[in-house]
């Protein structure tokens, strides 16, 4: 268990700037990610067992925790994507360092509009709006 | 510095399982980009959660365009599944070194994805309505 956490603790100490923090961020969404795929596709297999089973499923999803829980998962599979399309572009073109902070301040650019919409189509019922 | 000093120009392909699981993660990185972007977008901004129901998921699947849900919610299972339990193995080799327990958390991983990759399946397939 030490060797576990000192190794964590050498990949989050270690001082790399804003690809470090890209690169924390990518792991943090990516397990969040996959933990929700494990869910969602066991609540999916509840539709075999019938209408009745699969609505009450469905009704777990709509309290307002798990509202929230949605924005953030749509935050995660959005910044995922657009920094995974960022690390795909790093690694394969190599540009230089202007182009690369570009890059990371434009998948910020991507992800922030979607996690607002996401967040207002989301949220907006539970407070009555829309 | 000269481009070809870094990035991958530097490395040879060597093959192997690694390095294909390696373009695995890129290549359904950009399938997903698309087809689990889109999935989220249908799921949470046209439809809405609180509007899915039994039958929003059962004529989708059942259909006119069925053939074509069905094949869309498998690719996006598979693809989806995978890059996200490679993504997994690489952390345990990151981060837990010693043999017995890097062994066995990889085994536990591979045995999940098996059994949710199976349920997954099953449940497209079998699905009549």
């Amino acid at each position: 268990m030490g060797n576990v956490i000192s190794a964590f603790w050498k990949g989050v100490k270690y001082k790399g700037g804003p690809g470090h923090y890209a690169f924390i961020l990518h792991r943090l969404t990516g397990i969040g990610v996959a933990l929700f795929l494990v869910v969602h596709i066991m609540d999916n297999f509840v539709i075999l067992f019938g209408e009745e089973a699969f609505t009450e499923v469905l009704h777990l999803y709509a309290n307002p925790v798990m509202r929230l829980l949605e924005v953030f998962l749509i935050f995660s599979v959005a910044y995922h994507a657009f920094n995974g399309l960022r690390v795909i572009i790093v690694d394969f073109w190599a540009p230089n360092s202007h182009v690369q902070r570009a890059l990371w301040i434009l998948v910020w650019v991507v992800v922030i509009p979607i996690t607002i919409v996401a967040a207002w189509f989301t949220l907006a019922p539970i407070f009555g709006l829309r | 510095m000269n481009n070809k000093d870094y990035g991958l120009s530097k490395y040879k392909y060597q093959g192997g399982f690694e390095t294909w699981a390696w373009f695995f993660m890129r290549i359904s990185g950009v399938v997903l980009l698309l087809i689990a972007v889109l999935h989220l977008l249908l799921m949470h901004v046209y439809i809405q959660v609180e509007n899915i129901t039994y039958d929003v998921v059962a004529n989708r699947w059942t259909g006119t365009w069925g053939p074509f849900w069905k094949t869309y919610d498998l690719a996006l299972l598979i693809f989806a599944l995978t890059h996200g339990f490679n993504g997994l193995r690489w952390i345990v080799d990151d981060y837990i070194h010693r043999a017995g327990w890097n062994v066995f958390f990889k085994a536990l991983l591979l045995v999940i994805y098996l059994v949710v990759i199976a349920m997954g399946t099953y449940t497209v397939f079998s699905f009549t309505g």
